[in-house]
């Protein structure tokens, strides 16, 4: 008896909820709902993609060139590590040329004198692994971050005078390169992002020519980025 | 991920090739001077010269005529030029031109040594037409330079060494001077940087 009695009213309950809705809804029809990730962020991006102007300031060995450089590029892309919007890898590709130029004048060692301009130029590439992680959600309208790359560096060297130049000397080694900087979007979860930054780079390339012990730079990297589900 | 690594591929053919140099016109506007002296000599121990003034030795690889070792004055307003130029500085430090029948302390001799060379090289393009599919294409490479030498010459042979002072300058070639200009401005820097060139 109570138990007929529980059950009329369940199901007279059951009625009543699905009338305010929809009268002649099924019962037990799942309702559709967008499938969103179990972690904090609402974002549903996975991966990313940028390219974005370098520019830096030789920190090392600052006889052969000390002017800061605006020649320079990195593209890179980042994958969510997991389900958290927190950890980003991927890779890097960086490109940077520095140059100096020397006015004319006289050098002297013992009894031999050379009167020249001179031009030094420094090509460097890296190409690293990267670990970014970020503050907050990537929903956010401005995300801050901290990243760490680790790979390879090749440099190359060389000094122009009249026709004449020396015979480009390069080297090969490691290259690792903390940043930090922060995303904006133009609203909130954008597809389209600035991406700017600053880091400082360290490479262990060597150059006995020119007298470089490893190549440290310092720079800041400002670019476009694009989220992509 | 297959988008982020086209990426980097295409990022990094394309500047692989990105290595600016500077421009050609920039870097020939001044010639290199080198000078060298014999660190034994005292130029004070002398004080007479001897040179041609109308005619400097000039040696080129290219000439098909190898026996025309010479360039005048009446074929080159350089010619005059540079020797003027010279003989102006070695009066100006206090030396006295004479001639070579006069026992000259010093002999000045300037010459030019010019070389032009070629070279070619074969490359391979697999897409153009040829038996297997492809074909070899010369390449050539040419390069032409030319440098002035200034030799001063112990005659009175107080010292040991091949030269008392000697200066190399250059690329004659390449320069965009159409007149003497540039090439006298180097003879200029030549004696400048070397102060200890004085009776």
């Amino acid at each position: 008896m109570v138990f007929s009695i529980a059950f009329v009213g369940s199901v007279k309950a059951q009625y009543y909820y699905d009338r305010s809705k929809n009268p002649d809804k099924i019962p037990n029809q799942p309702k559709q709902t967008r499938s969103r990730s179990s972690s904090s962020s609402s974002s549903n991006y996975s991966k990313f993609i940028f390219a974005a102007w370098d520019g830096n300031k030789p920190m090392s060995n600052s006889s052969f060139i000390d002017q800061s450089s605006s020649l320079g590029a990195r593209f890179g892309f980042r994958k969510r590590l997991n389900d958290e919007d927190k950890f980003w890898v991927g890779g890097d590709l960086s490109w940077s040329v520095y140059n100096q130029y020397f006015p004319y004048q006289t050098y002297t060692t013992g009894t031999q004198s050379v009167s020249t301009d001179l031009y030094d130029y420094a090509y460097n590439y890296g190409l690293t692994v990267n670990i970014d992680y970020f503050f907050l959600p990537m929903e956010k309208l401005v995300v801050p971050y901290a990243g760490f790359g680790i790979g390879i560096a090749y440099d190359k060297f060389n000094q122009y005078y009249n026709i004449y130049g020396d015979t480009p000397s390069d080297s090969w080694g490691l290259l690792v390169r903390p940043e930090v900087g922060v995303l904006i979007g133009y609203k909130q979860n954008s597809r389209w992002r600035l991406k700017a930054a600053v880091h400082y780079d360290y490479s262990s390339n060597t150059n006995s020519t020119y007298g470089y012990k490893g190549f440290t730079n310092a720079g800041l990297q400002i670019g476009i980025l694009k989220m992509i589900r | 991920m297959k988008r982020g690594r086209l990426l980097l591929l295409i990022g990094l053919l394309f500047l692989w090739g990105c290595e600016p140099k500077p421009t050609l016109d920039k870097l020939v506007k001044s010639m290199v001077v080198t000078t060298d002296y014999n660190g034994n000599a005292n130029f004070g121990n002398y004080s007479t010269y001897t040179m041609v003034l109308d005619t400097i030795s000039y040696f080129d690889n290219s000439d098909p005529n190898p026996a025309d070792t010479i360039a005048t004055a009446s074929q080159s307003t350089e010619v005059h030029d540079i020797t003027s130029r010279v003989k102006a500085k070695m009066d100006s430090v206090g030396y006295s031109l004479v001639s070579k029948k006069s026992a000259p302390d010093l002999w000045v001799y300037i010459y030019v040594n010019e070389v032009y060379s070629a070279y070619q090289s074969y490359s391979y393009n697999p897409y153009s037409y040829g038996y297997y599919g492809g074909s070899y294409y010369p390449t050539v490479s040419v390069s032409d330079q030319a440098d002035l030498y200034i030799y001063i010459l112990d005659l009175k042979h107080k010292v040991s060494g091949p030269y008392l002072w000697a200066a190399d300058i250059g690329d004659l070639v390449s320069s965009p001077d159409q007149t003497s200009a540039t090439v006298v401005r180097a003879i200029n820097q030549a004696f400048k940087q070397s102060p200890y060139i004085k009776k």
